[in-house]
């Protein structure tokens, strides 16, 4: 699926995975997803931008629900526990491997897609074919987040006072502009 | 480790009674099963290993090696070659 996004898509999802690592979430739910998409250039952070959805705020807002929801923020530290409960000595591992193939190849644990996040990357192929493009962009990615409905990431927007249904209608006309060009 | 740490407890993390603490156990050697494949993969790949060698020495299908990680190194901009 990843092979047929552009390199701002690209980026975005892996701005996605870092915002999900800085907050200390073992996971990566359209929350994150939408934190990679603001901070990241393109059609889906311009669009999000003019409509008021700063970084800061949606990040806040993230950690709050997420919070409230009482996940824990502990960088996966369960799974740390654990492997030093079986004599696996992780420091050790990440130190050498930083050492050996470069800081951010070895990443434990890596944070995994939820099932919403999932669902809304996979929707992003079909948002793209609707408007006509076999490339998967930022805008897709954004559009696959609103389709997708349930995620936390839409609760973000709600929260910020952001009408989803108005948005997507910004992203469609904005994105068809740029194909007019 | 700590002076705790002795092998019969260690031992007694993998083979706890209570369900929890095994497949949490469990779950964390597969993530980090996951990823140290997904690192040495990257370092074949990068040392101009073919997909089919990296298969045979994983023991699996070039399709299946190919699969799981051929996407996922485009995706964060790794150049492949096409021809293996």
């Amino acid at each position: 699926m990843f092979d047929q996004f552009t390199e701002l898509a690209k980026r975005a999802v892996v701005s996605s995975q870092d915002a999900a690592i800085a907050l200390g979430h073992d996971f990566i739910g359209t929350e994150h997803l939408l934190l990679g998409l603001i901070s990241t250039a393109g059609t889906a952070g311009e669009v999000l931008r003019a409509q008021g959805v700063e970084l800061g705020r949606a990040r806040d807002e993230t950690v709050l629900q997420l919070k409230a929801a009482g996940v824990p923020a502990t960088g996966g530290q369960p799974a740390k526990d654990a492997l030093s409960g079986l004599g696996i000595d992780l420091a050790e591992i990440q130190r050498r491997a930083d050492e050996t193939f470069g800081p951010g190849a070895f990443i434990f644990p890596r944070p995994a897609y939820t099932q919403h996040a999932k669902t809304a990357l996979e929707l992003t192929l079909r948002e793209a074919r609707a408007l006509g493009q076999t490339q998967i962009d930022t805008e897709h990615m954004l559009l696959g987040l609103l389709a997708e409905g349930q995620g936390v990431g839409v609760s973000v927007l709600t929260t910020l006072g952001i009408d989803t249904a108005a948005l997507r209608t910004a992203v469609v006309d904005r994105a068809a502009a740029q194909q007019a060009k | 480790m700590t002076t705790e740490d002795t092998p019969a407890t260690l031992a007694g993390q993998v083979t706890d009674k209570d369900p929890a603490v095994g497949l949490q156990a469990v779950v964390a050697l597969r993530r980090l099963l996951e990823e140290l494949e997904r690192l040495h993969v990257d370092n074949a790949r990068e040392q101009g290993w073919t997909w089919q060698s990296i298969a045979t020495a994983l023991h699996v299908s070039r399709q299946s090696v190919h699969e799981k990680h051929a996407s996922r190194r485009k995706a964060v901009g790794k150049t492949e070659k096409e021809e293996d």
